[in-house]
């Protein structure tokens, strides 16, 4: 029996599942500073998106018996939005907040398993290996799919240089 | 003439059959030399996605020599070369990996007629692709899948599990946005 709290793997969840309340808040504030249509239209396709995703991670921590964490009453900017520029580093923001959540959801199982291995019942969940690896998958896809919405972002902001060598590992 | 004691010759009764002893042990028991054995060598999945960072890294230098004027191109090389250094830096902790690092038995490049490792793809060294951008993407494309196979293959009860897997799983979704910037930006 685990207190699924402590569980590595529903810490990591929940940590994904923080970052798209986040991601689903901010975009609309963020459409509307965009001048583009295209970036409008592509804020409002990864609001959607995000929003996909958050309805899933809830199924997936209730089936660990986790209550979700909820979303905060409001989510500040890195700095105030006076334009698109602005705009474009917050989205930025939110989706290496993202790529960083998807890095502990990808570690999680390797925790769990030390866990179990050390103390059993002290908060590392036993997972089988199709569990673990369907957990990994998951990381890995939106860790990716994170790492390639903010080089499109970083594209714009600064076209010269619109990648990093460690998505999800930034300071 | 001295006197010998009965004493001593009890004495000198029982070195010579201790040394008699000893000496029949050792003609008769092999001598058993401790020999130092290696370590073992490092993880196949680490040496094999260095390798292909190193085919990487080669294919953007040609690229770069025949087309300076892409300013992002230099970005993305940087990126892969940080990848290398990453990878060295945890293959340091296998002590198999740092013989055969003080021994200089891993080369930069791939020698002629060795197979590539997994998941590489694009021309040979040495030659110039038709259009070395999109060589890069598709090369950048099935490193980013190989490098994903092998995060997600890599033991979670190893003892540096944490780390490669993060490491593996950035590397991954780095090289995939690159094969997105090589495929979009950069036509």
């Amino acid at each position: 029996m685990t207190v699924p709290d402590q569980d590595p793997v529903v810490q990591a969840l929940q940590r994904v599942l923080a970052a798209q309340h986040a991601a689903i808040y901010s975009y609309p504030v963020i459409g509307v500073a965009l001048r583009q249509p295209g970036q409008v239209q592509l804020a409002r396709q990864l609001e959607a998106q995000h929003r996909h995703t958050r309805d899933e991670l809830i199924a997936q921590l209730a089936t660990r018996r986790a209550v979700p964490v909820p979303a905060e009453a409001a989510y500040a900017p890195p700095q105030p939005v006076t334009g698109p520029a602005d705009a474009q580093r917050w989205a930025l923001e939110l989706e290496q907040g993202c790529a960083d959540a998807y890095r502990y959801l990808l570690v999680a199982p390797v925790l769990a398993a030390r866990a179990a291995a050390g103390t059993p019942g002290a908060g590392g969940a036993v997972l089988s290996a199709a569990e673990q690896s369907a957990l990994q998958r998951q990381a890995l896809a939106g860790l990716s799919g994170a790492a390639r919405t903010a080089t499109g972002w970083r594209t714009l902001l600064s076209p010269s240089a619109p990648t990093v060598p460690f998505p999800g590992l930034e300071p | 003439m001295a006197d010998i004691t009965r004493r001593t010759l009890l004495h000198r009764a029982l070195l010579a059959a201790a040394l008699g002893g000893g000496a029949l042990l050792g003609v008769t028991r092999p001598v058993r030399h401790k020999r130092a054995s290696p370590p073992p060598p490092p993880p196949v999945a680490l040496t094999a996605t260095l390798a292909r960072q190193r085919q990487l890294l080669a294919s953007y230098d040609r690229a770069l020599a025949l087309q300076r004027a892409h300013p992002g191109l230099a970005g993305l090389r940087a990126d892969v070369a940080a990848h290398g250094t990453a990878l060295r830096e945890v293959l340091q902790r296998y002590p198999g990996w740092r013989l055969a690092v003080t021994a200089s038995v891993p080369r930069t490049t791939a020698s002629p007629g060795s197979t590539p490792p997994p998941g590489s793809t694009g021309s040979p060294p040495g030659s110039t692709p038709a259009d070395p951008i999109a060589a890069l993407a598709t090369m950048s494309t099935a490193a980013a899948h190989a490098t994903s196979a092998a995060c997600l293959a890599w033991p979670a009860t190893e003892a540096n599990a944490a780390e490669v897997v993060a490491l593996l799983g950035s590397i991954a979704a780095c090289l995939a946005s690159h094969a997105e910037v090589l495929g979009v930006t950069f036509r």
